[in-house]
């Protein structure tokens, strides 16, 4: 695939970020502080673009060059005032090099990498301290080896130096999810070192790398900035014919399409392995094509060649039906919201058409061929996570369980007599150490069945989850007869002046309408009695996407507070008055 | 190449870059006269002079030039 050099791009960016002056009113603003050690001004203008590019109205605060660490250590400075949401630390490796050209003795070359990690995480941990989102970048690397091929193993070579660092720096963002990297180390090499520095830019005006590179960088950075606001694909619509494999299934027949054999056919398989891999790592797969059902069918479950099989998808639309209906009963089956949709197709018929029915939907543009579908799909930034779970490898095959109660759920009359056949069941009790990745996940991926929208991480967990005495937590995990639901729901509360206080209580979408809701509430309602609290005050904060949430305490009986407005409201309800809701669920043992 | 083809070329780079449609690239022209022509939007200028015109400065040439003329100069030397 031909990456274009020229700066077109970067032009239209800088275009598109200059016009942007003020808010967009009818999109959520998204507030950025830039801290960066190397000019910022116009990757602060692309950056703009980015984040418009995203759907958000983007407010940027550009520090100072070079103050990130007096910024972040005092209080009083103009970021804290400016209260952003995101912090992004982009540091230039030329900087890096710098000091590490200023060591004289080998020792200090030796240990640099790790003083220079100190540095870092030191601002990263005061700006996490504020609640502020971390973004830091690593270092591109650079064409220093000094010692040829021999540099990438010692750090006495510039480049084994950064490559050390670098490693240092995944492992301790690694193990800190509060924070995201920005992997220029990537971008880079993905355009090649050689046409990402600029030496003449860094030396003339500080100037991070060739101008032209700045978009790769906004892009990464505003694209991690959406996904911790919630922004998470979680189901890939698929095409088959010229998308799975090459050809027409209904014309060509089982031996006449291209899968495996000759290098189309090949190429198509790999495409094949990857989206196995995506699924692996928590996508749902659904199949939507135009084609009859028995001989797509066909090919998923005989077709020797075929790396995807029918276990693998997770429900199948092929029908004659236009793509913008089906991928809307697909979300309707599954209960996912169109907006985490990515749909995977060769026409650009069809996919102009889903992107006019359906503009949630991404429909990323496919390159003419299949050797090139992979770096095109991996450049458009979809994929985009904050972190990963034991869960994500059985999602596929829960919303698999999904679709066939969905189906089961249309031939019973009555919803209480089907929802006593699904014979439901919750372990539930205070946060495990072991489940906290799945939580914070859980709280970072809910959008709509979220009462607060606080986001918090894995580290805000942990920290209400030892702290018995002063805070309350949830986890439940629901399971019925067609399969395991896994962790579905979590509750993080103060104990707050003999009230327990509920800070965030989220819940997968896929568990609504059977009762959960009730569940979840009594058990509260019981924790509340058992510590001889007087009752529960909750919060609903008013996000982009919860309003399903927004009668939730009422409809429980809580009686609203003074002094709530369009975007807060408080609610409170005396255990005492509390009646315990009637579920069809049983309680079983965490 | 003519200066005034240089220049015309030059004004389109220049109203791009330095956000103003009305400017006209003259040869006495000099950066303090633009309001947008700083250090950073300098850079963006002269890369996109070297992708217009096919042509590469050297690190000695990016900073040293006095007014539109110099560059112009420059240009046309590079083109041969």
């Amino acid at each position: 695939m031909t990456i274009s050099l020229a700066s077109d791009a970067y032009m239209a960016m800088v275009r598109a970020g200059r016009h942007q002056d003020g808010p967009q009113p009818d999109l959520p603003e998204l507030r950025v502080a830039v801290l960066g050690d190397h000019a910022t001004q116009q990757l602060v203008l692309v950056l703009r673009a980015a984040i418009l590019e995203q759907g958000f109205s983007p407010a940027i605060y550009e520090a100072e060059y070079a103050t990130a660490a007096m910024e972040a250590h005092d209080q009083t400075s103009g970021l804290y005032a400016f209260k952003p949401e995101i912090a992004f630390l982009s540091h230039a490796v030329q900087k890096y090099r710098a000091r590490w050209l200023a060591l004289t003795d080998s020792a200090a070359r030796e240990a640099l990498p790790e003083i220079y990690l100190a540095e870092v995480l030191e601002i990263i941990d005061a700006l996490s301290r504020a609640r502020i989102g971390v973004i830091a970048s690593n270092f591109a690397l650079p064409l220093e080896r000094m010692f040829g091929n021999y540099g990438a193993l010692t750090r006495q070579s510039l480049y084994g130096s950064v490559l050390a660092f670098n490693a240092l720096l995944a492992q301790a963002l690694g193990s800190q999810r509060s924070c995201q990297i920005n992997d220029v180390m990537y971008l880079a090499n993905r355009v090649g070192a050689e046409n990402f520095f600029d030496e003449r830019l860094w030396v003339s005006a500080k100037y991070l790398c060739a101008n032209r590179c700045l978009p790769d960088i906004a892009r990464s950075v505003a694209r991690a900035a959406a996904v911790r606001k919630g922004r998470v694909t979680k189901c890939i619509v698929l095409d088959l014919d010229n998308t799975l494999w090459g050809g027409v299934i209904g014309d060509d027949g089982m031996e006449g399409i291209g899968l495996g054999g000759d290098p189309v056919g090949e190429a198509f398989q790999v495409f094949q392995r990857y989206l196995l891999g995506l699924k692996q790592r928590g996508y749902v797969l659904a199949v939507c094509s135009k084609n009859n059902e028995e001989n797509a069918m066909e090919v998923f479950r005989s077709h020797p060649e075929m790396i995807l099989r029918e276990d693998d998808i997770a429900i199948f639309t092929i029908n004659w039906n236009d793509k913008a209906s089906n991928i809307e009963y697909i979300s309707r089956v599954l209960n996912l919201g169109l907006d985490s949709f990515v749909f995977v197709d060769d026409s650009p018929f069809e996919r102009e058409l889903v992107r006019t029915a359906l503009p949630a939907v991404a429909a990323p543009d496919l390159p003419e061929d299949v050797a090139d579908y992979v770096a095109a799909l991996e450049r458009t930034g979809l994929f985009e996570a904050m972190g990963h779970s034991e869960a994500d490898a059985q999602r596929n095959q829960m919303y698999r369980e999904e679709g066939r109660r969905t189906t089961e759920e249309l031939k019973f009359g009555n919803i209480d007599e089907y929802l006593r056949s699904l014979d439901m069941s919750i372990a539930c009790g205070p946060f495990r150490q072991q489940h906290l990745p799945r939580i914070a996940q859980l709280i970072q991926r809910s959008n709509q069945f979220n009462l607060c929208t606080r986001r918090f991480s894995e580290a805000d967990c942990g920290h209400f989850m030892n702290d018995s005495e002063h805070h309350v937590t949830v986890q439940a995990h629901l399971r019925d007869k067609f399969g395991d639901y896994g962790l579905i729901s979590a509750i993080c509360c103060d104990i707050d002046d003999g009230d327990l206080v509920i800070r965030e209580l989220v819940m997968s979408c896929r568990v609504l309408k059977r009762g959960v809701e009730a569940f979840l509430m009594n058990h509260l309602f019981r924790a509340c009695r058992e510590r001889d609290l007087r009752g529960i005050r909750g919060e609903y904060r008013t996000s982009p996407k919860n309003r399903m949430v927004k009668d939730f305490y009422r409809d429980f009986g809580f009686d609203p507070l003074a002094g709530g407005d369009d975007d807060a409201t408080g609610w409170f309800l005396a255990a005492a008055r509390y009646p315990a809701r009637p579920t069809l669920i049983r309680q079983v043992e965490l | 190449m003519t200066d005034e083809m240089v220049l015309e070329k030059l004004t389109e780079i220049f109203r791009d870059v330095f956000f103003d449609p009305g400017l006209v690239a003259r040869p006495n022209m000099t950066a303090s006269e633009v309001e947008r022509w700083d250090s950073l939007s300098h850079i963006d200028m002269i890369v996109l002079v070297e992708e217009q015109f096919a042509i590469r400065f050297q690190t000695s040439e990016v900073n040293r030039m006095d007014n539109v003329g110099d560059l112009v100069k420059l240009i046309k030397a590079k083109l041969g």
